[in-house]
């Protein structure tokens, strides 16, 4: 059954249906969440109402694109409203220079981690790193585009990110050095 | 585009980043996308449930108060129940042949046999008809004709049950062309609460309450007055009052609940109670006599007490069972705890403090100096209070929440007034049931 058939019969609120999206894209979209957030519950949570305005909003999606992509940018956007209103992501989101110098790195490092291990580091970054640097680095926003998401200006976003990158690539290649030599390095 | 190969490597990693969801974000959003028709239900089965509560909590409790002798602790267990499934090889799609049934004690069978019940119920009704009626459990299991989609060799089953648990939402699939014919009619299927979202409201709620079980008075017998002076005098009391036996008590009342948070409610109650306990006594008979009211531990030489004279009696001896009756007004201030918010079965844990007027009673006070059950109200403290703890769990119905559970109760203070010869403490074993209605207050909700 493709997309536009499921979307025909969960608007006529057909459960089953409505069970098969689910069941069809939950996976991804919880990895998406995940992201985005500091906790597997935090993460849910989002899917949880994504998933909601999903349904809710069914008749909006035209047909035209892929509707895993409209499902993705729903998420995304249910992310970033649940970072804004959490407290306890708030004050990493007021995007303050929190004196995290970027550190000399390799421009390109050879990315040997698995995706797990990875999206664990994305997630180890402050959050308004995390946040930018997922929109950009993964969903491929334009700083233009972020800034008017995340209500900042370009050249913050552009900073921002850059950090981030710097902070992550740092990481990774210290992962790396310590998966190759045994040797714990601190991060 | 990117930058540089970094980026693309980042997002080309991330793509396959998936993680399994937990059961109840499915249940959340199936409730808030289909929400449930209102519907009214009769009161018949609300007491209909509360009798057999009750029924409940006065086996149990008939097992562990001290004052019943003679009965073994436990029942013999009886045999495992058994159940019949049908074999995982059967042709789902069509559901035409008929595979020999397997016998599986139920004990062993699976840690849900329910669910594996109705997984059979579900398989029966694809190729026969749209409803199936277990006549083991007394469910009924509705699957709409729209109510399977077949994709890749797996079928999505979404099974409706019936009223008495619809608290439970049904999801299943099968597959029924696997590759593997190993795996073929293999079932994955998630049978998952409906609760959560209804317990977490705000703002007020009313319900209604009733409870019921076994209710026992443990007595402790004082020197007083009269008895004091005769144990001075040489003369000890020769008499002991028979054990009062524990009797049932029910209680009904209306309640008001305001949500503190998501897990923590208030409620305030108002409910009459009665409460019976029998007493051995000997003959009665219409004699006067005199009894001597004084402080408690005090000589009648040293104490300033009075006689008070009794018209009629029970003689001491244990030849007659007296029913002993108090009705009270409660008002019961309770916090109401939800301990889980996820799982089949969400638990509360409700401690309560109750403060309890005496309407009227029965009751039969004992002298142990003369050994004589008499009546007399005004040894009974009118005020009483007690503390209690209830260990509750939801079931949820499309218009109604109810939750019930054990509960246990003592009183706080001495039944009787300081004159009277003896001191009472109250206690309760039994079962509480609360009903909240969804629709009242409706604008309240969450």
């Amino acid at each position: 059954m493709d997309d536009q058939d499921l979307v025909e019969r969960c608007l006529k609120k057909n459960r089953a249906a409505q069970s098969l999206l689910y069941e069809r894209y939950s996976s991804k979209m919880l990895g998406i969440c995940y992201r985005y957030t500091k906790s597997m519950a935090d993460a849910e949570d989002i899917l949880q109402e994504g998933f909601i305005k999903v349904f809710r909003n069914l008749e909006q999606f035209k047909g035209s694109g892929e509707l895993g992509a409209w499902i993705r940018r729903i998420m995304v956007n249910t992310a970033i409203n649940f970072l804004k209103q959490k407290e306890r992501y708030q004050v990493d989101l007021s995007f303050v220079d929190k004196g995290l110098h970027p550190v000399t790195t390799e421009e390109n490092p050879e990315i040997r981690l698995n995706t797990r291990e990875l999206a664990e580091l994305i997630r180890q970054l402050p959050v308004g790193y995390q946040t930018i640097f997922n929109l950009h680095a993964v969903e491929g926003y334009s700083h233009v585009e972020i800034g008017r998401i995340l209500g900042i200006n370009e050249g913050t976003s552009r900073s921002q990110y850059s950090r981030a990158r710097s902070l992550l690539i740092s990481w990774i290649q210290k992962n790396e050095l310590e998966n190759n030599t045994g040797i714990y390095v601190r991060k | 585009m990117y930058e540089n190969e970094f980026e693309k490597k980042v997002q080309q990693n991330m793509e396959g980043l998936e993680f399994i969801p937990s059961d109840a974000v499915w249940t959340k959003v199936v409730q808030e996308i289909n929400p449930e028709k209102d519907r009214r239900r009769p009161f018949f089965w609300i007491f209909l449930l509360a009798g057999l509560i009750v029924a409940g909590g006065g086996l149990y409790y008939s097992n562990i108060v001290r004052n019943q002798q003679g009965q073994p602790e436990g029942s013999p267990k009886s045999k495992p129940e058994r159940e019949v499934i049908n074999s995982p090889d059967k042709d789902f799609k069509t559901g035409r042949s008929q595979a020999d049934p397997i016998s599986v004690p139920a004990k062993q069978n699976d840690k849900d046999p329910i669910q594996k019940h109705l997984l059979t119920q579900i398989m029966a009704a694809q190729g026969s008809s749209a409803k199936q009626v277990s006549k083991r459990k007394n469910l009924v299991i509705t699957i709409p004709e729209d109510g399977h989609i077949e994709e890749n060799g797996r079928m999505i089953v979404i099974g409706e049950l019936d009223h008495s648990l619809r608290n439970w939402h049904l999801i299943n699939s099968l597959d029924i062309n696997a590759p593997n014919s190993s795996s073929a009619g293999r079932i994955k299927s998630r049978i998952i609460p409906y609760w959560p979202s209804k317990l977490n409201r705000k703002g007020f709620q009313i319900g209604f309450n009733a409870g019921g079980g076994l209710s026992a008075i443990r007595q402790n017998i004082l020197s007083s007055g009269n008895a004091a002076a005769a144990r001075i005098n040489g003369v000890v009391p020769a008499y002991q009052p028979s054990e009062i036996d524990p009797g049932p008590y029910w209680k009904l009342g209306l309640s008001v609940q305001y949500a503190l948070s998501k897990n923590l409610s208030v409620r305030l109650g108002l409910g009459y109670r009665q409460m019976i306990n029998y007493i051995h006594v000997g003959a009665y008979t219409d004699s006067v006599t005199a009894i001597f009211y004084g402080p408690r531990n005090m000589p009648s030489s040293v104490s300033l007490g009075s006689f008070t004279s009794i018209s009629g009696f029970y003689k001491y001896g244990t030849q007659n069972r007296y029913k002993e009756n108090y009705n009270w007004l409660d008002l019961p201030l309770s916090l109401d705890w939800l301990m889980t918010r996820y799982g089949k079965l969400p638990l509360h844990l409700v401690p309560s403090i109750s403060a309890s007027y005496l309407l009227n009673s029965s009751a039969l006070q004992f002298d142990p100096n003369s050994g004589i059950y008499y009546r007399d109200n005004s040894l009974l403290e009118r005020i009483n209070l007690s503390g209690s703890l209830a260990l509750m769990t939801n079931i949820l119905s499309r218009d109604i929440i109810w939750q019930f559970g054990p509960k246990f109760e003592y009183g706080l203070n001495d039944l009787l007034s300081k004159n009277a010869m003896s001191q009472q403490r109250m206690e309760f074993i039994g079962a509480e049931l609360l009903i909240i209605p969804e629709n009242w207050l409706k604008g309240k909700r969450k």
